[in-house]
């Protein structure tokens, strides 16, 4: 796979809390990645240590082919960054943050940025300080996408925003999609906000990385599978570690399988469970597999008290 | 336009209101304390002048005012070294530059462009001027000089070491109360006060400042090229512990 980012063991620890434990990660060049999980998960942190923002406490990342911890003005010429928690040159102008931002990058494109002035509808004469949140982010965006980012890296950009923003710099984002062979990194707690976006998704949480495939391959792996029994105690002692969240009703058994295999899974539950009938196995979003997936992480975390 | 210039014109955009702003008041603080001096007739070679205007009356509005004005004019100068420098902070993970093509030394070399002409010269051509036009002679290499360079410098170094105005005048309060805390258990400890400059005395009467400036710039550095804000504390604190060390001279030394 060829990646522009690849992690191996990255890891943070602030005082006695481990951050980001051990993350191996790798971003496939042309993806869309969504860094998914729930807040407090370590996807800021993982983040600020890929753009050299923080020092890793352990492990190493190449960002662009360059070690994390040695990323310069060459690198960052050909990455753009929005955060929620990214502070702007508020007491500038729109018109007068892209005079300041423009003779940093050599590949600034003055086309793309009127255009996407007029998508995002944003006065150039008024001040950032005077402007909402969501003027904010787009100002933002337009800042870190007029010169073409091989690499852009948007950090929980959608959080508080209104839904019409949200669209409008979702469709932004998705046209330049288009028009732009680049890398997008997308960090989110809220798999709503981006699911439309992204062909890659990876599942961080409580600092480690869970899950990391594409949307196509998880999609082709997750079933929500249900069966009927004449009684639950058909059920075998020991269910499969693929089955995740079995819940009876009555007589209806539920729950997600993870591996699910066209052909031979279907065939399998019935050898497992010979008593079954009404076997049913329906395709899930990404929504549902995300809080599948949550939601095991989270009874696993509870097991292990 | 080279990329330091750059930066260097966008701070300037920044500061150019407020530096207006300070130039006057520079100008006026500095005469009304060279002025109440002349009355006091503290100043070194100034003795010999008369003392113009003796009442007691205009001696009080000169103090009220120099007072006053030297307090805004302190408040000035921290407010725009504060937006200079911590409108691209150097502690946290937040600031604008950090995710931009600017290196951290161009940063630091765009930072020195613009307060060096902008504050530290006009600091030092005020001193002059007034010191020339009140008393006649020409100042010391302490006060024209060196005095305007490790103000600037001071307030650099608490600045790039917290993110906000209100966290440089915290973190000023508590390297002032360590370094009067630290003289006064020196003298508590006896050490001897008269005339007493420790070794720096037996060198220049200039060198305490060129220590702290020396501590200055290597905390300044040391902040810019690392960010990492705890190591450049250290630092600092220590420098202050030196430079205590240091001014008790052999003193400390025998004592222990």
């Amino acid at each position: 796979m060829n990646s522009i980012i690849q992690t191996r063991g990255l890891s943070r620890r602030f005082g006695r809390t481990l951050a980001v434990d051990s993350l191996s990660l790798e971003v496939p060049k042309g993806s869309i990645f969504a860094l998914l999980g729930p807040n407090g998960a370590g996807k800021t942190t993982t983040i600020k240590m890929l753009l050299n923002m923080i020092r890793p406490t352990g492990g190493r990342a190449m960002v662009l082919g360059t070690e994390s911890t040695r990323l310069g003005p060459e690198e960052f010429s050909r990455i753009g960054y929005v955060s929620e928690n990214q502070e702007l040159p508020d007491w500038m102008s729109v018109q007068e943050l892209l005079d300041f931002c423009r003779p940093m990058y050599p590949s600034w494109d003055q086309d793309l940025c009127r255009h996407l002035i007029r998508q995002f509808d944003l006065p150039l004469s008024q001040t950032i300080k005077s402007f909402s949140r969501g003027m904010k982010i787009k100002a933002a965006l337009l800042s870190s996408l007029a010169y073409r980012p091989e690499l852009v890296v948007l950090d929980e950009p959608f959080s508080g925003l209104d839904a019409l923003v949200r669209d409008e710099f979702m469709r932004g984002l998705l046209e330049l999609s288009g028009r732009t062979e680049w890398t997008v990194l997308v960090s989110s707690h809220d798999i709503d906000e981006v699911e439309r976006l992204v062909d890659w998704v990876g599942v961080i949480d409580k600092g480690s990385l869970r899950v990391s495939e594409s949307v196509s391959s998880l999609e082709r792996r997750f079933r929500r599978c249900q069966l009927t029994l004449a009684s639950t105690d058909e059920l075998p002692e020991r269910l499969p570690p693929s089955w995740l969240l079995p819940k009876s009703v009555g007589r209806t058994v539920r729950f997600v399988e993870s591996e699910y295999r066209e052909r031979t899974s279907v065939e399998l539950i019935r050898s497992l469970v010979p008593a079954a009938r009404d076997v049913t196995a329906s395709r899930m979003s990404l929504k549902e597999i995300f809080m599948a997936l949550a939601r095991t992480y989270r009874s696993q975390r509870k097991e292990q008290g | 336009m080279s990329p330091i210039l750059h930066m260097v014109r966008k701070d300037w955009r920044r500061t150019r209101l407020i530096l207006c702003i300070w130039y006057p008041i520079l100008i006026l603080a500095t005469a009304l304390d060279k002025r109440a001096g002349l009355f006091l007739g503290e100043n070194d070679g100034l003795q010999s002048l008369p003392t113009p205007g003796a009442e007691e009356l205009e001696f009080g509005v000169i103090v009220f005012a120099g007072v006053l004005l030297g307090f805004l004019e302190l408040f000035l100068r921290a407010t725009i070294v504060s937006r200079v420098v911590q409108d691209d902070s150097t502690v946290g993970s937040t600031a604008f530059w950090l995710s931009r093509p600017v290196s951290a030394r161009r940063l630091l070399a765009s930072k020195a462009m613009l307060l060096l002409p902008a504050m530290v010269l006009p600091q030092i051509v005020v001193q002059l001027l007034v010191t020339y036009q009140l008393a006649g002679s020409p100042s010391t290499a302490t006060e024209g000089f060196l005095l305007p360079v490790v103000s600037v410098a001071v307030f650099m170094m608490l600045a790039v070491l917290t993110p906000t105005l209100a966290g440089m005048a915290v973190l000023g309060g508590i390297m002032t109360g360590v370094i009067m805390g630290g003289f006064l258990v020196l003298i508590w400890l006896g050490m001897p006060l008269s005339g007493n400059l420790g070794l720096f005395g037996a060198l220049t009467n200039e060198l305490p400042l060129v220590f702290v400036l020396g501590v200055c710039v290597t905390v300044i550095c040391h902040q810019y090229l690392t960010r990492r804000t705890r190591q450049s504390l250290v630092v600092a604190f220590s420098g202050i512990l030196v430079f205590l060390l240091v001014l008790s001279g052999g003193w400390f030394l025998e004592a222990v």
